[in-house]
């Protein structure tokens, strides 16, 4: 220890300005002193927004020109071309930067990406993928033979009818399997995309065509207050869910499995609003990605409807294993196989056969099917449990993390802590973890982005993280 | 045994052209030395798609198969080949999507599969179920002339990619 230690401190001694200015390091006695302390930043250093993503790239759903423009290699064989498809690694999209444009929120649907900024400029959304369906409305492809693409590589602008688009903003957009809502702040709500079962909030039309379809449609949900409005839209794979300020709860789409929470289980058309459970509380937060809904109220109470195949929502008053108890048409309090309850949570997610919670002081709990981040092996756990905290980088040196937000994609799970690391554990389709392997990841995963996220968005095999860097 | 069976590709596979389209999947399929007897490309009714369905009526999965199948086009072929059924069963993997990712991962529902519903392809179970599903899909199709496709791979039969039928 000595030997080392005293060349060390006469190095330091001679070089001890010059080691000063280019980082800020000192190294003390550990039995004494603190640990040691690097910082490779200044106190007035700027944080700059930054994107970045990962997953597959056949759909063209990531964006970046260069991975999709590469001609496929006669020479290589068929796994090579397969990995030719994958960005494993996270990749700093070139979108934002390139075209001065600040990015705010991202919603990843099935093959496709939506963007927008809250500007009042003109340009307001952009979207990429897969447009089978017209989930990125209209566009008109001059390089393909007959005119129109199935896919938009790059991100393009998405032109709204909105009336006065110098001062309206986009407050909040979603993307479900083929369908996308925006919403704004003084326009209304704006849906396009798939409407066989009404989650575009229109009448269904038997036998509509899709594909190439100029349709927008702009509606307004009568929620019979007028204090209240809507401040938040998720989708699930086919149905949407608009949530308003007052905590009330609107519905539509595809409701075979009761995703709806309506009390019935036929598709809707016209958003209604959720009742059950749920009638007179303040529901601040919903999650669903899968055909299974959680909501969180105020007081951090969990409820949920929809499919229960999985043992997702607890149980119930159905016998267990009885067709009636795998799915839920209303919304019930969540109480699980012991007489549990989960308490004081503030973040949800709900996947496709698993959920997730955070609760107060910041602990994770997991429950459903899958890959939950408790071991190698699948697993079915009905009761919450809680993920040690020492997976997320919790140490002697370290005690102060905690989880701040958790989101789930319909196989795999993303945590964000509190420093702004990202960890990704579950299933690895296409390299959508982030990690650099292609094994699926059994546990929490850090995923090296040089930057804090501050938010993520899943599909089902690509991922965004929305970033603040210092480069 | 030379068996036929009936495959369908549910709407998600068929909607998106990087697995349809640039035929990935149809090429595994190939692959598998299977024969394209008949093909056809339809958009199911939901009052016929019900009918399709109708041995799952008192299942609690019965209404959304029904509402997924009816949502968009679907591809419908009459595969030939030795033990049919159960080799395109096997080739398929388990229904329920979510458990296959784990179990089957190098099935067509492991790699492509999103939900336990929305799982990418039907094969008939039998011989009974699948001449019966044949006869819904293809009433002028004759079951009897079975003996003619037999030979077909080994008479250097063109795969016709437009149609996605195997020419005599």
């Amino acid at each position: 220890m000595n030997n080392i230690q005293q060349p060390l401190k006469i190095c330091l001694k001679c070089y001890e300005k010059l080691f000063l200015r280019c980082i800020n390091i000192s190294v003390e006695n550990s039995k004494k002193g603190p640990v040691p302390n690097v910082s490779f930043v200044g106190d007035r250093a700027r944080l700059y927004p930054s994107i970045y993503c990962w997953g597959y790239i056949g759909t063209g759903a990531l964006g970046v020109f260069d991975f999709v423009n590469k001609q496929p290699n006669p020479k290589h064989t068929d796994a090579s071309q397969q990995t030719r498809l994958r960005r494993s690694i996270p990749y700093r999209h070139p979108f934002s930067y390139e075209h001065q444009i600040k990015i705010n929120r991202i919603a990843c649907g099935n093959g496709f990406t939506l963007f927008s900024s809250n500007t009042l400029k003109y340009d307001k959304l952009w979207g990429c993928g897969l447009n089978t369906d017209s989930q990125l409305t209209f566009f008109k492809d001059r390089n393909h033979p007959k005119g129109f693409g199935d896919y938009v590589i790059v991100p393009k602008i998405i032109h709204l009818p909105i009336k006065h688009p110098r001062s309206t903003r986009i407050t909040q957009i979603a993307a479900g399997r083929a369908h996308s809502i925006v919403l704004t702040d003084n326009s209304g709500l704006f849906s396009f995309g798939n409407n066989s079962f009404g989650q575009c909030a229109r009448q269904i039309v038997s036998d509509e065509i899709y594909k190439n379809s100029m349709l927008i449609h702009s509606f307004n949900i009568d929620l019979n207050d007028n204090d209240d409005k809507i401040i938040d839209i998720i989708c699930g794979q086919d149905h949407t869910l608009f949530l308003s300020e007052k905590g009330r709860v609107y519905a539509c789409g595809l409701n075979t499995d009761g995703q709806l929470g309506v009390g019935h289980y036929e598709c809707v058309s016209r958003p209604e609003r959720v009742r059950g459970d749920i009638e007179n509380e303040h529901i601040v937060q919903l999650a669903s990605k899968g055909d299974s809904i959680l909501a969180l109220n105020k007081a951090g109470d969990l409820f949920g409807w929809g499919n229960n195949e999985y043992r997702q929502l607890g149980i119930s008053d159905d016998p267990v294993d009885s067709p009636k108890s795998f799915q839920c048409a209303k919304p019930r309090h969540l109480n699980f196989r012991d007489g549990s309850s989960l308490k004081n949570i503030k973040s949800i997610a709900s996947g496709g056969s698993l959920c997730s919670a955070v609760d107060q002081q910041g602990k994770l709990y997991m429950w459903g099917f899958g890959l939950l981040g408790f071991g190698p092996k699948h697993t079915t756990i009905d009761i919450p449990q809680e993920i040690p905290l020492e997976l997320f980088g919790l140490n002697e040196f370290n005690r102060d993390v905690k989880i701040d937000h958790v989101t789930c994609g319909l196989l795999s799970t993303a945590a964000i802590t509190n420093n702004g690391e990202l960890f990704m554990w579950g299933k690895n389709r296409y390299g959508s973890l982030g990690v650099e392997f292609d094994e699926d990841s059994p546990m929490p995963m850090r995923v090296f982005v040089p930057a804090r996220v501050t938010s993520v968005a899943l599909g089902p095999d690509h991922t965004f993280a929305l970033c603040k860097g210092y480069v | 045994m030379f068996q036929l069976t009936l495959c369908i590709l549910k709407p998600d596979i068929v909607r998106s052209p990087h697995l349809f389209n640039v035929r990935e999947i149809i090429t595994l399929i190939l692959k598998r030395q299977f024969i394209f007897v008949k093909s056809k490309r339809l958009q199911l009714r939901r009052e016929r798609a019900g009918e399709f369905y109708r041995e799952h009526q008192e299942k609690f999965f019965y209404s959304r198969l029904v509402h997924y199948m009816s949502c968009g086009p679907i591809s419908c072929h009459i595969l030939g080949r030795e033990n049919a059924i159960k080799e395109w069963r096997s080739m398929l993997g388990p229904t329920k999507v979510y458990k296959t990712i784990f179990e089957a991962e190098n099935t067509i529902r492991g790699q492509h599969g999103v939900t336990d519903t929305r799982n990418c392809g039907h094969g008939s179970d039998s011989v009974e179920t699948a001449q019966r599903e044949i006869n819904f899909f293809f009433p002028e199709f004759d079951i009897q002339s079975l003996s003619k496709y037999e030979n077909m791979l080994t008479n250097k039969s063109i795969f016709n990619k437009d149609t996605l039928e195997h020419q005599l």
